[in-house]
């Protein structure tokens, strides 16, 4: 995937409890992480780290959560938000999102009750259900200014 | 006993509006009998829309002759004349404000002595008071928008 | 962000029954009216109800739905699983699934759907929409199109709205399980931009029977009343007997065509004719023939008549040609001839065909450029009145006008030039005729004025120049003892006319019903000075007396035509006035009364009245005209010419239009003419040359039935000219209808009875005669009352 290193994850939230023998570290209250051009905000925001302390995957709980990104060889950013999410950094790199989910970039956008990002292939998945069906709205006339 | 000159208040007029007339027709009859129309109702003819009020677009004529009855020998007695100019009235920003519609006149002339020759030329002066009846009738409509 | 509206409706299996009947604008057309009133909504919503342009419009989204949409947004790649919903302004599709590729703008339908948009409803076993280039590809499908056309097929391809092609195909305009008639076809191809279906090894089916195998077949798919597929006609009449045709359309390129149409008459024999059609960027006719190699029925009547050959061909050609030229040059061919005179009475169906005594036939062309313009014609005429006269062929004529209009100053110019040949047929001037000289005859006519136009008045002084010379030859009968009344060889005119023409305009406003009206009162007076200039012996080719209207006592000469250029010196006076409605800008009435008082007596006259003592009087008849249009179609026109010296009408004209539209499918006109006039030879005699009555008009029955007719008749000789009497049944796409005719045919005017009867399937073709066509001659604004 990237080739780069990534920069460095800064957290900053009202509290925060870590726990450095599980790995898991719980920022509670407006907390924002930033990593690179990706941020992502909420509630509460759950860390877990690998025996090295790298990011392995976070969760977010937020009213609602949100997500921005600036994929590699994009101009316009990829935005999201939903009750919960859900990031893993790698095996693929990918971003889940629950809840009245919606994610979108300008002005395509697809929401559902669930919305699935694979942030390596760009592949995307919402799910639908009873109350809430999958639903995008996209501009193709808009594609070659993208 | 109420009579006053055409102009005074209380009647109608194109009160001193610029009228720049678009001819998709080619006719100079008509073009000469709208302009007569324009400067007899109070208005001026302008060369260029921007300086313009209203906008008079001309856009098509017909005139056509058809047979009105026919006599117990079979011919032809009677011939009905239709002079009929389409047009429309737009602002000088090209807002409608009278959208196309047909002007027509009509006259029933009998059968002219003479034969095909003298009947021509006796439609041609029918058309020519058509033309100044149709040309009146726009300038009417143009006075009450 | 959040767009979540609802977009597709949840409930997937719609169909055409709960669609909305649309009531958008486009439904103003009185025939969709009559068969929604016969069919019911119409079966899609009207194509016209959208802007199709703005699909494609980057400001149109898409909107997608399904229970799982999976993709690669970056790429534009998805793939919509259960219950999917495909939704671009009007177009609306539904499925179970739908793979999506946007770049390139298609979506495939693997198994069952629905589609909608404007103009057309569709239900299929799989498709392929490209969305971009706005055209489909479906297969087994059902299709309804706006706005009752349904039917099935295995595949259909349409490409937006250009064109459609179906295949193994079942179409009908009736309602879907209600079809009275059906057509099967191998293929169909439907081109909305000529508005023609072409269908190919099409059967049809009339109430369940086959009835007709064609292998081509080509009919008006937008409802216009076409001649699409050129329907084999049969009708009955006393003189033709029984009569079928059968035509063949051959399409030879997409602007060529060709329709031969051979036609038996059990009585007359055959006749076989032919229509070619062409459209090309620059020119494009049609030209029409027929031909009979014996008229078994002509023949009888030849040889009664002592005819030395009387079995001769009959035919009649008609081409009509238009194109242009560089240089904005327009040009035209009009050629209409017939083998004998009484052709057009025998083939043309209706009295106004048969009524025209001579046929013209001409070819011109014409150009301006700026203020000059020129046309120019070679013309001929076929008389069909033995008796009468030939009248006079341009051979050629050419016309010149330049119009610079306004000069500076005010100044107003015009000149109008002309050169015609005026020829006769070689039979008419070996045969000689003293009155009708032939030759050249050159003029022209410059005119300066000064025109000052205002509201409360008018004054247009003007001087015009009017310069003729003439180079005739003359064609005396071998017995006539005396020589022409006219002059032969060059012969040269120039009269000079001056003349102020001036008005004033007063008016007074009124209240007439709640309603402000105007009155005007228009004086008007004209002065005329033209010196007399020698021209009793000038030939006679087109001149002739003028209308007897007010307004023609205001021309510069008295004479309509240029072949007598009056002496004047007189004035006229006339007054006019008319009532204005302000709020519709409409005159609902005007009347003028004119006069003209002579300062010196006249000398130029037309050969016939040359001794006539008007010519020394000091004031001119009478001439007053009035028009009353007043609402509910009711127009009045009067025309009336008074002697004052013989204290005695020299002419009268009364007409009387109405035209009563109480309901729908309800329509009624009615005229009325009369026309009084001095006798020519002895002017004491004051008699009535016309008392007519016309009486025409529809009346629907029930939904279905209604009845036509038209009643034309003489009071003067106490005769019908023209009966009419039809009746209609129309269903939702079918109709018949049943015309009676009973007229008076020909110069021996014994009572003809011709019967036509028609079978419609509408918006497919028609049998039998084209009584519609008929109808609508007979009654005026027939087709704005069908619904």
């Amino acid at each position: 995937s990237d080739s780069q290193p990534r920069p460095p994850i800064e957290v900053e939230a009202d509290r925060v409890d870590m726990d450095a023998k599980s790995g898991i570290s719980i920022y509670q209250g407006n907390a924002v992480m930033t990593h690179g051009e990706m941020r992502i905000s909420g509630d509460r925001i759950e860390i877990h780290t690998t025996e090295e302390g790298e990011l392995k995957h976070l969760i977010v709980i937020g009213q609602p959560a949100r997500y921005r990104d600036l994929p590699e060889g994009e101009e316009q950013e990829v935005r999201a938000k939903a009750s919960r999410m859900e990031y893993y950094v790698s095996g693929p790199e990918r971003a889940l999102f629950f809840g009245d989910a919606l994610f979108w970039q300008g002005q395509d956008s697809l929401s559902g009750d669930s919305v699935f990002v694979n942030l390596e292939t760009q592949a995307v998945k919402a799910q639908g259900n009873d109350d809430q069906r999958a639903r995008a709205i996209i501009y193709p006339g808009q594609r070659e200014e993208r | 006993c109420g009579w006053q000159l055409r102009g005074s208040p209380g009647g109608i007029s194109l009160a001193g509006q610029g009228l720049y007339v678009i001819d998709d027709i080619g006719s100079s009859d008509l073009r000469r009998a709208v302009r007569r129309g324009i400067e007899g109702a109070g208005g001026r003819q302008v060369e260029s829309r921007n300086e313009a009020d209203l906008v008079v677009i001309l856009h098509t004529r017909s005139s056509d002759r058809e047979t009105a009855a026919v006599g117990v020998g079979g011919d032809a007695e009677e011939y009905r004349l239709e002079y009929r100019v389409s047009y429309s009235v737009e602002d000088s920003a090209g807002d409608v404000l009278i959208d196309r519609q047909a002007a027509n006149a009509m006259r029933t002339f009998a059968e002219v002595e003479g034969g095909a020759d003298q009947r021509r030329r006796r439609e041609d002066d029918i058309e020519e008071e058509l033309r100044d009846e149709v040309a009146r009738m726009i300038m009417l409509r143009l006075q009450v928008i | 962000e959040d767009s979540s509206s609802n977009i597709l409706s949840e409930d997937q299996n719609e169909n055409a029954e709960e669609l909305p009947a649309s009531t958008s604008a486009g439904l103003e057309d009185p025939r969709l009216l009559r068969r929604i009133q016969l069919c019911g909504p119409p079966l899609a919503a009207p194509p016209d109800s959208v802007d199709r342009s703005k699909r494609n419009d980057p400001q149109t989204p898409w909107q997608l739905e399904a229970d799982e949409i999976s993709g690669n947004y970056l790429l534009g790649i998805y793939t919509l699983r259960g219950r999917a919903g495909l939704q671009r302004l009007d177009q609306l599709l539904h499925a179970d699934n739908v793979e999506l590729n946007e770049a390139e703008g298609l979506a495939i339908v693997p198994n069952q759907f629905t589609y909608s948009e404007a103009g057309l409803n569709l239900w299929g076993g799989a498709g392929r929409f490209d969305i971009h280039a706005d055209s489909l590809e479906v297969d087994r499908t059902e299709f309804r199109l706006f706005p009752y056309h349904q039917g099935a097929a295995r595949r259909l391809l349409s490409t937006g709205a250009e064109m459609a092609r179906i295949e193994d195909l079942r179409y009908s305009t009736c309602p879907p399980g209600e079809e009275m008639w059906l057509l099967q076809a191998g293929s169909l191809e439907i081109n909305y931009e000529t508005g023609f279906g072409t269908a190919r090894h099409a059967r049809l089916e009339v109430g369940g029977i086959p009835w007709i195998y064609t292998p081509y077949l080509r009919f008006p798919v937008d409802d216009q009343p076409r001649t699409g597929l050129l329907p084999p006609s049969f009708g009955q009449s006393e003189s033709d007997g029984g009569h079928f045709t059968l035509p063949l359309y051959i399409r030879l390129a997409p602007n060529y065509d060709l329709t031969l149409a051979p036609t038996y008459y059990s009585r007359r024999g055959e006749k076989i004719g032919g229509e070619f059609r062409y459209l090309r960027p620059e020119l494009e006719g049609e030209f029409t023939a027929e031909y009979m190699d014996s008229d078994d029925v002509y023949t009888e009547h030849l040889s009664e008549q002592g005819h030395a050959d009387p079995d001769k061909p009959r035919w009649a050609v008609d081409w009509q040609h238009s194109g242009d030229l560089p240089y904005g040059i327009d040009y035209g061919i009009e050629l209409e001839r017939v083998s004998d005179e009484d052709y057009l009475r025998d083939f043309s169906s209706d009295l106004v065909g048969s009524s025209g005594t001579e046929l013209e036939s001409k070819g011109y062309a014409e150009q301006s450029i700026g203020n000059h313009s020129w046309e120019a014609e070679i013309q001929h005429w076929q008389n069909l009145r033995p008796g009468s006269d030939d009248p006079y062929r341009h051979w050629p004529a050419i016309w010149y006008e330049h119009n610079p209009g306004l000069l500076p100053g005010n100044l107003e110019y015009r000149l109008e030039a002309q050169a015609i040949q005026f020829e006769l047929p070689d039979e008419a001037k070996e045969e000689g005729d003293a009155q009708r000289p032939t030759g050249r005859r050159y003029h022209i006519n410059p005119r300066l004025s000064w025109p000052v136009h205002r509201q409360a008045f008018f004054l247009e002084p003007a001087l015009s120049l009017h310069h003729s010379h003439y180079d005739t030859t003359n064609h005396l009968p071998d017995d006539h003892d005396g020589d022409s009344p006219f002059a032969e060889g060059k012969l040269d005119r120039t009269v000079p006319i001056a003349s102020i023409d001036a008005g004033i305009f007063l008016e007074r406003p009124f209240i007439f019903g709640q309603r402000p009206f105007l009155q005007t009162l228009e004086p008007r007076i004209f002065y005329l000075y033209a010196p007399y200039e020698e021209q009793g012996q000038f030939p006679i080719f087109d001149t002739g007396e003028r209308p007897n209207t007010v307004a023609q006592l205001f021309q510069e000469n008295r004479f309509s035509g240029v072949d007598r250029i009056a002496d004047a010196n007189q004035i006229t006076t006339a007054v006019t006035t008319r009532l204005l409605n302000v709020t519709e800008g409409s005159e609902p009435f005007r009347a003028s009364v004119g006069q003209v008082h002579y300062l010196h007596d006249r000398r130029v006259t037309l050969p016939e009245d040359q001794d006539s003592e008007e010519l020394s009087r000091s004031r001119s008849d009478i001439f007053a005209d009035a028009e009353l249009r007043l609402p509910g179609d009711l127009n009045l026109r009067a025309e009336h010419r008074y002697d004052p010296h013989r204290d005695e009408p020299v002419a009268t004209s009364f007409s009387a239009d109405w035209q009563y539209r109480p309901a729908p499918r309800t329509l009624l006109n009615l005229s009325y003419r009369i026309r009084e006039e001095q006798d020519d030879d002895d002017t004491s005699i004051f008699e009535r040359t016309q008392d007519y009555i016309e009486a025409s008009g529809t009346l629907p029955v029930d939904v279905n039935w209604s009845l036509v007719g038209g009643w034309q008749y003489s009071r003067l000789e106490r005769t019908n000219l023209e009966v009419v009497g039809g009746v209609e049944y129309r269903s939702c796409c079918w109709a018949v209808r049943g015309v009676s005719r009973r007229y008076r045919r020909g110069a021996s005017g014994e009572l003809e009875n011709t019967i036509m009867l028609e079978f419609e399937l509408t918006g497919l073709t028609r049998f039998g005669d084209d009584t519609e066509s008929f109808i609508k001659d007979i009654v005026q604004d027939y087709d704005e009352a069908v619904f």
